[in-house]
């Protein structure tokens, strides 16, 4: 009898460490959403009053390697609608004034979608050669440095708010403030829902933004 | 598998019962309720534990032996920024924290009756704290071992020669060390004890 009760206790032991091991995650993949932001310090944003945005969100599939094409990939209309909306409503809640790329804005936005599972933080500048004003060849980072991430979740969305007045001697434009979302375009559901939450979210945790 | 697994539990059993005098083992299920600073990282009582005690009694009322457990903690939080320089991540976190004490015990058994068998017990050794942190896609985890003790109240109540139960309560606290402040927890623990005589 006795060993009996021996074995079974080992037993409960081993099952009752099983249990132990074994806490609940991330369920829904919504639930796995973060909104990453970063700035440079030295950059006075209260002093800026113009913006100009794209009429699309372009899809990064490689960054390093230009394409043949004039123009790269966009993003599909339901997803890139919302995106667009989003920004612009947050930009101009911010004290900003839209204007067209041609009338030398003070700040361009850049918004892309990750089809990979890298952010290329450096991607080539072929992708926005269709849009920028005044022209650049380049990225850089002033006073920060963007996260190194190994591994995103295909469809991340990667805001870029660059000054087309800050070339770098090597043709590189300022990129004063960037926002990564998540694994955004990732999933079923209401995704408008969770493109406005989140995005509103990356302007929310960045109130030096704020004019 | 499953057979695998019941064929193993008897060969611990039969390995760790060989020899034994006068000494006992307890297994105990374990429901932790973080205080101080743990409580501040995770505020949540968890049923995720269990320990293991070896007791060797060296005369009638104090036994002297050891004890490992496990337990985990865990919280879902939503709505927290963290910030570093300039950087700033917002999402929901899943947080962990796994503890494994591994201590020498002491215990003073005041025998009232043979059937309600109070105690005191005191436990010195080391706790190893597993932090982790689960944000998208954004993972940490840091493993810090820290100085510990722990020390213990709670009766057996003991129907046979032989087997008898635990009711017990726990203070785990740790000095800061590792890289972590001092961690705390109640525990509270109920078991069954087997007694070799």
């Amino acid at each position: 009898m006795i060993k009996f009760v021996k074995r079974i206790s080992f037993g409960l032991l081993l099952v009752s460490g099983l249990i132990a091991c074994s806490p609940e995650g991330a369920t829904f993949v919504e639930e796995q959403d973060v909104v990453y932001t970063n700035y440079n310090p030295a950059f006075d944003f209260k002093s800026q009053s113009t913006y100009s945005l794209p009429d699309e969100v372009i899809s990064i599939s490689n960054g390093g390697i230009a394409g043949d094409s004039e123009v790269p990939e966009f993003l599909p209309p339901q997803f890139a609608n919302p995106i667009l909306a989003t920004l612009r409503s947050n930009m101009n809640a911010l004290g900003y004034r839209e204007v067209d790329e041609s009338a030398s804005p003070d700040i361009v936005l850049l918004p892309s979608a990750l089809q990979t599972t890298e952010v290329y933080y450096y991607y080539d500048w072929w992708y926005w050669n269709w849009y920028y004003p005044g022209g650049g060849g380049g990225w850089y980072y002033p006073g920060y440095y963007p996260p190194t991430v190994t591994a995103v979740r295909s469809g991340s969305v990667f805001v870029q708010m660059t000054n087309p007045k800050d070339v770098s001697g090597s043709n590189e434009v300022a990129v004063n403030w960037i926002a990564i979302v998540n694994g955004l375009l990732e999933g079923e559901g209401n995704g408008a829902d969770r493109i406005d939450r989140t995005l509103d979210q990356a302007f929310t945790q960045s109130p030096y933004l704020q004019k | 598998m499953k057979k695998y697994l019941i064929l193993f539990c008897l060969l611990v059993g039969l390995g760790l019962t060989a020899n034994a005098q006068r000494s006992l083992y307890s297994f105990n299920y374990v429901v932790t309720a973080p205080t101080g600073n743990t409580a501040d990282f995770i505020d949540v009582v968890s049923g995720r534990g269990f320990a293991f005690e070896y007791q060797k009694f060296i005369s009638d009322h104090i036994a002297i032996g050891g004890e490992v457990g496990h337990s985990t903690i865990f919280k879902r939080t939503e709505n927290e920024l963290y910030t570093r320089e300039t950087a700033t991540l917002s999402g929901i976190q899943y947080r962990y924290q796994y503890s494994y004490p591994i201590m020498a015990t002491g215990a003073y058994y005041h025998s009232f009756t043979d059937l309600i068998r109070p105690y005191v017990s005191l436990g010195i050794g080391t706790i190893a704290n597993k932090r982790t942190i689960e944000m998208g896609m954004y993972r940490s985890e840091d493993t810090h071992w820290q100085f510990g003790f722990r020390p213990e109240i709670g009766t057996l109540i003991q129907p046979s020669d032989n087997v008898a139960f635990r009711i017990g309560a726990k203070y785990y606290g740790t000095l800061e060390g590792g890289g972590l402040e001092g961690q705390s927890n109640l525990s509270f623990n109920i078991g069954l004890v087997i007694l070799n005589n």
